[in-house]
């Protein structure tokens, strides 16, 4: 098991009224690559300031390899960051702006410039070198920032919300740029954004807030498969949510009167739940089909309901389904070929499930498995 | 997180008072010593009096200077504040060829020593017949006042999203009638201000007045006169009176500035 | 297209046009906005400040000024030693301002510019420009009495046992004059260009193991580098060019181009002679800004893609 390298333990930070961040524990490994996800607003751009040391908790202690660092300035601490909006200082050209760390830490002008021109070489830029940052384009400049901090060997690695502001291609190849270098130095990355496809796509492992506390704190695939509670299962956007009553429970299923009738879920790990205890049910977008039973669907959960919209993503097109007034599943749809008759909005159809890609989970943000793998 | 800690806070708190200090030590003395019953200024003062300010009261000459200054301020303050902005408006609304120039034109003044402008004054303007009168001096005074009306006026229009313009002529009304009910209405406070400190800055003003009055002497240059001919305490009993007008003036105006950023019609 | 929606066609075609009639580029209105200012400017500032130079160049003859094309007047002043001694002195007073107001300001600046609040930012501001709008010759008038022999400066001296010293009819005396000038100014370039400064760089740079110290040498100060050379310049302009400190508090002692120039105008009203110095001044000064302004935007690097 890998060492802890970082830790933040029951921190607390407030902005006059309001609470940025609330007893929040967090353990950091060396050489993971961790997401934190949230909404605008939940405290993550706090909890790396607090990290870096730009910010200082109200309550808490803040550890690196199990010293208490709460007293360390931001410019005694390792720990660079790459800023969202870059932050590449203006004045400077950009090798001077690569080697600003090591000028500050007192390195002498020969090794910075030889670390610098590595460092250039290795993220393919060195042909920008004596250029002012405002001739490089968006990519380029993104390099430069990871530069300048990785000039500094650091442990850790702070990243918030780098990618944002990049166009789209971009962005996708910035991604496997950063997973590459993760995993070839080997250094811990803590990557704060708020795209959850950038989470799931590099992290090995994620932790959601909202509202300051942490609501799951698990492996991509983990989250997927287990949402802790309804926020995260609706984060994801990958779940159909809808709330029932238990009704009855058996060692495989349990079945909960719900307002578009009675489903049949796969138990978890919870302990039987009584009947008549209110949860709620995340049916797995991806289970979902429609279709008409002489298909020979052997789902059991079939519910109707009329297309209310569609979204394209490539050729697969995401239906949404309105169920009774304030139910509206999603449901995966291929377009296929010209010779089948496609479903428009406002069509009626059958929306199938089995009962394994329906779980539940209880009512309210409590988090129920904190555990990570 | 402040870069500079708490104790050096404190120390550049005690620093700036001091700098304030020195810059309204002329001020405060001035005050302190037209109380003063001697003739000289020293330091402590023995014995304190009125009798410059009486005296400076009873002096006709000095009254009719005072006049004449304000005057001028009177006539120069709505003259700059409407030429200034006016070509605030037009820098603001209008992207011509020449603006820069224009604009350059409008804000220049102020960079070029008083000393130099005052000859060019003297020198164009006698060739008009209007040296050694106040004609001369109101028209240069503008010239300088203009600049700070334009400058205010265009802070307050950054402020005035250019779409409500647009939307007030899609409701119907023409060019003239948006610029009165909406643009002139928005810039009101501004321009009040404005008339006050292109006021102040003329009243003010002396390099230019000496140059171009002659004998037609406004307040500042008949106070040269004074300095040079050593009477001095009545000196700063009217200095401690324009001052606190000056100050009082300065203060409105800063009051009314900074409420504006509360009245911003944009975003 | 039905014949209903090609009138409402129409009918909104001629609304545009009579929408674009009205913010055509010329119109009486934008005719009536634009030429006032800048007609002013040209008539009134524009042509007398050429006529100067032009000036320079007519001749005097029986006390009255002919316009002529002689460099008389130039040759007769730029050959004069107290010409060149004044122009000495002219640069000390603006070099010595310049650079006390910048380096007496800087502390203040950055207190103000990195202070989180828009409030006391601008109402320590305020109260610094404040003096600045009163009459500069009472000032200067007021400051000999504080600085002179009997003033509460050598009063205080004097009672702790020392020597009274020469504040006043001395370049001293000019400089703190000038000083009184230039500090709001300067303060006010310094304190603007500072809080200007993007606040994530400098966390950037704390970030990245810059200590304060560190942070404002290298991070805000060339970061705000227009506002600072900028507020130097100007403080140059204003005391290089000022008249009343010198002949006010420092008594001509030593004398300045300012005071030269005044003097070819009262003693003997030769305006040529006089313009020559205006235009020596003027000239030295818009170098001296262009350079600096051109300095204070020079990029690192900077080739273009």
């Amino acid at each position: 098991m890998t060492d802890t390298l970082l830790e933040l333990s029951r921190i607390r930070k407030e902005y006059g009224q309001t609470v940025a961040v609330d007893d929040l524990s967090i353990t950091v490994s060396e050489g993971e690559f961790l997401a934190i996800m949230g909404p605008s607003g939940c405290g993550k751009s706090t909890t790396l300031k607090m990290l870096a040391g730009l910010e200082a908790p109200d309550a808490g202690e803040v550890r690196y390899c199990g010293q208490r660092v709460n007293e360390l300035s931001a410019w005694q601490r390792e720990i660079p960051l790459v800023w969202q909006n870059l932050a590449l200082f203006p004045f400077l050209s950009v090798r001077k702006n690569v080697e600003f760390g090591l000028k500050m830490r007192g390195v002498d002008s020969q090794t910075r410039s030889e670390k610098a021109a590595f460092w250039l070489r290795r993220l393919g830029i060195e042909e920008c070198a004596e250029r002012n940052i405002k001739t490089l384009s968006g990519g380029q400049r993104q390099r430069v920032a990871l530069a300048r901090c990785l000039v500094l060997n650091p442990k850790i690695l702070l990243l918030d919300e780098p990618l944002s502001a990049l166009d789209p291609k971009l962005r996708i190849s910035m991604q496997a740029l950063l997973t590459g270098l993760q995993r070839e130095l080997g250094i811990t990355f803590i990557y704060v954004t708020h795209s959850q496809d950038e989470a799931f796509a590099m992290a090995d492992r994620i932790i959601i807030m909202k509202d300051g506390a942490v609501q799951q704190n698990a492996s991509p695939q983990r989250i997927f498969n287990n949402p802790a509670n309804a926020f995260v299962a609706e984060f994801t956007g990958a779940f159909n949510l809808i709330e029932g009553c238990i009704k009855s429970s058996t060692d495989e299923n349990v079945i909960a009167s719900t307002s578009v009738g009675d489903l049949c879920i796969a138990s978890n790990a919870l302990d039987r739940p009584q009947a008549g205890t209110q949860v709620l049910a995340a049916i797995k977008v991806h289970g979902c089909q429609i279709g008409t039973k002489s298909k020979g669907m052997k789902e059991n959960n079939q519910v109707r309901g009329v297309i209310v919209g569609e979204e394209f993503v490539g050729s697969r097109s995401i239906l949404h389904v309105s169920l009774t007034q304030s139910n509206t599943f999603k449901v995966e749809y291929t377009l296929g070929n010209e010779k089948t008759t496609r479903v428009r909005v406002g069509d009626e159809v059958d929306v199938f499930w089995a009962s394994k890609d329906a779980q539940l989970i209880s009512l309210g943000n409590e988090v129920m498995e904190t555990s990570h793998e | 997180m402040s870069i500079i800690s708490a104790r050096s806070n404190r120390i550049l708190l005690l620093y700036y008072i001091v700098i304030v200090f020195f810059l309204f030590s002329p001020i405060l003395m001035g005050f302190y010593f037209s109380f003063g019953e001697q003739r000289f200024p020293s330091f402590p003062i023995d014995k304190f009096s009125l009798d410059w300010y009486a005296d400076a009261w009873a002096d006709s000459k000095l009254l009719d200077a005072l006049q004449r200054s304000a005057l001028v301020a009177a006539l120069v303050a709505p003259t700059a504040t409407i030429l200034g902005g006016l070509g605030a408006y037009a820098d603001y609304r209008y992207r011509y060829p020449g603006r820069r120039f224009a604009l350059a034109l409008g804000l220049m003044p102020p960079t070029i020593p008083v000393l130099i402008l005052a000859l060019a004054f003297l020198a164009y303007l006698s060739e008009l017949h209007l040296t050694a009168s106040l004609y001369g001096v109101f028209i240069a005074h503008t010239v300088i006042c203009l600049p700070f009306a334009m400058a205010l006026i265009r802070l307050r229009l950054s402020q005035l999203d250019p779409e409500l313009e647009s939307a007030a002529w899609n409701l119907g009304a023409g060019e003239w009638r948006a610029f009165l009910h909406i643009v002139l209405v928005f810039c009101r406070p501004m321009i009040f201000v404005s008339l006050m400190i292109t006021f102040i800055i003329s009243f003010d003003e002396f390099t230019i007045a000496w140059f171009v009055s002659g004998t037609e002497q406004t307040l500042p240059v008949k106070v040269l006169n004074m300095v040079e001919r050593q009477s001095s305490p009545v000196i700063n009993a009217i200095g401690s009176i324009t001052s606190l007008f000056t100050l009082a003036a300065i203060l409105i105006a800063l009051l009314v500035i900074k409420r504006l950023d509360r009245t911003k019609w944009h975003d | 297209m039905s014949t209903k929606s090609m009138k409402v066609g129409e009918k909104i075609a001629a609304i545009q046009t009579a929408m674009m009639k009205k913010m055509r580029r010329v119109s009486p209105f934008s005719i009536a906005m634009s030429t006032p200012m800048l007609g002013y400017q040209v008539i009134f500032f524009l042509i007398p400040v050429c006529y100067i130079f032009l000036l320079s160049l007519y001749r005097v003859e029986f006390f009255a000024t002919v316009p002529a094309f002689t460099a008389e007047n130039w040759i007769h002043i730029w050959s004069q030693d107290y010409f060149w001694s004044a122009f000495g002195y002219s640069v000390l007073i603006g070099t010595v301002t310049a650079i006390l107001s910048s380096v007496i300001s800087l502390p203040i600046a950055l207190y103000l510019g990195l202070s989180q609040s828009f409030l006391w930012r601008f109402l320590c501001l305020g109260i610094v420009i404040a003096p600045f709008f009163t009459n500069f010759v009472i000032r200067a008038h007021t400051w000999r009495g504080i600085l002179g022999e009997s003033g509460p400066i050598n009063t205080l001296i004097r009672y702790v046992g020392g020597q009274s010293i020469q504040l006043v009819d001395s370049l001293v005396g000019t400089i703190i004059g000038t000083l009184s000038l230039s500090l709001p100014l300067v303060l006010l370039l310094q304190t603007l260009s500072i809080s200007a400064v993007d606040r994530t760089l400098i966390s950037a740079g704390l970030n990245l193991n810059a200590r304060p110290v560190q942070a404002i040498f290298h991070i805000i100060l060339p970061a705000a580098r227009v506002g600072l050379a900028l507020g130097f310049a100007f403080s140059f302009v204003l005391s290089f060019g000022d008249f009343i400190s010198p002949t006010i508090i420092g008594a001509s002692r030593p004398p300045v181009l300012s005071t030269l120039l005044v003097e070819q105008i009262r003693g003997g009203n030769h305006w040529p002679r006089a313009s020559v110095v205006a235009v020596s001044m003027f000239t030295f000064l818009f170098t001296l800004v262009l350079a600096t302004i051109l300095w204070a935007y020079k990029e690192p690097g900077g080739e273009k893609k």
